[in-house]
């Protein structure tokens, strides 16, 4: 089970982490600056 | 025409991926470039901005305290930038122990922070850190022998990711670090890496050149100025820290984020990067850092590009990356549903350090 988890969560992480740069695209041309808290962090 | 989107959507993400691996390989066995090391005790300024740090700010300034290196050339500066949680009050315990507290009561920004940090450090040596993560004792020493070498300007640490076991983080997100880390180090033996690790680089001070307040990758911005300036900017894995793996998906995702707004900025702001005849690395940046933000949309352009493809060849590149995002949304799936997740794990190579 764990075995079929960590290939599971190869494409995951792999279309994840590109979505990541998508998003900095949107952030860049909104002009986000404040990176003290990341964007996209929901305080909890 | 789709067939021309197609294949060159293909060839982009295999040479970022593949290709470009491959080429550093070769590259390297032909013009590897030693770096001549000799250890060696210079003054050194460590320099740290911080926040809202009260949880890391304790440890991390008792392990400065730990490092193996002579006190009185060591000077610790943590630059505050309008703390609201009593960061503040906790640096100011550590006043009498030699810790130099610069503080802004507005927010000002990480960059300006750190130009308010650096304007008061003395040392021959700038060595930057986050907060978070720790150093191994002999980092220093590690870090500054490499300055015996003329040729180097720059020099960045390896950052371990660590499970809750105290390993190093295997798995998806492992085996990617791994991956990426071993890049740096084939771009480091050729000439210089596009980039440092937040968490663990050091420079010499008179290189330094204060950022724009907006600076969202100094780790990036800082070490490509020295580049070129004409000197290299290297990774040494001998030099370590450690840093846990988070717990919290959004705030791995949030950050890795962070770290790829801040490439697109890193392109508008030093445009010089993307000119081979100013950039003495511009294949390694193109290909490593340029080269990653246009992966999502070649990815895209060859997904649709496919669905007008159905015949031979191409239909089973078109099943094959179905088979891939429905996988993807499985691993999706089992993530929300409490299973480890890849973000959780996926920590920033420092703050500008993971690159996907």
């Amino acid at each position: 089970m764990n075995s079929l988890r960590k290939v599971l969560l190869v494409p995951y992480t792999f279309v994840l982490m590109n979505s990541a740069v998508i998003a900095g695209f949107y952030y860049f041309m909104r002009g986000h600056r404040d990176f003290w808290n990341a964007p996209g962090t929901r305080r909890i | 025409m789709v067939e021309a989107i197609f294949w060159t959507s293909l060839s982009c993400i295999a040479y970022v991926y593949a290709g470009y691996p491959l080429l550093l390989l070769v590259w390297r066995r032909l013009a590897q470039r030693p770096v001549h090391k000799r250890y060696q005790e210079p003054s050194v300024s460590l320099v740290i901005a911080m926040h809202n740090e009260r949880k890391n700010a304790r440890p991390k300034l008792e392990n400065c305290f730990e490092l193996d290196y002579p006190a009185d050339k060591l000077q610790v500066i943590v630059s505050l930038d309008a703390p609201t949680d009593g960061t503040d009050a906790l640096v100011r315990d550590y006043a009498a122990r030699g810790v130099e507290m610069v503080y802004s009561p507005v927010r000002i920004g990480k960059a300006a922070a750190l130009n308010r940090g650096v304007a008061v450090a003395t040392g021959e040596v700038l060595l930057f850190a986050d907060a978070r993560q720790r150093f191994d004792k002999s980092t220093v020493r590690e870090l500054v022998a490499n300055f015996a070498d003329e040729s180097v300007g720059s020099v960045s640490g390896e950052l371990f990711l660590l499970d809750e076991q105290g390993k190093e983080a295997s798995d998806a997100v492992g085996a990617y670090w791994r991956y990426e880390k071993r890049l740096r180090a084939m771009e480091s033996d050729i000439h210089s890496v596009p980039g440092a690790s937040g968490a663990i680089y050091a420079i010499r001070r008179r290189l330094f050149v204060p950022l724009q307040p907006e600076t969202i990758l100094d780790d990036v911005v800082i070490p490509m100025r020295i580049v070129l300036g004409g000197r290299r900017a290297i990774f040494d894995p001998a030099a370590r820290a450690y840093d846990a793996a988070s717990q919290n998906p959004e705030l791995e995702y949030g950050r890795k984020t962070r770290t790829l707004t801040g490439n697109y900025q890193l392109f508008a702001q030093m445009p010089e990067l993307l000119v081979p005849w100013r950039n003495p690395i511009f294949v390694q940046m193109v290909s490593h850092k340029l080269g990653r933000l246009l992966v999502p949309y070649c990815l895209a352009a060859l997904f649709v590009s496919n669905l007008f493809l159905l015949y031979g060849f191409y239909l089973v590149v078109l099943v094959c990356q179905i088979l891939w995002y429905v996988l993807a949304g499985a691993g999706w799936l089992l993530s929300t549903r409490g299973v480890e997740s890849p973000a959780r794990q996926f920590q920033q190579f420092g703050q500008g350090e993971k690159e996907i």
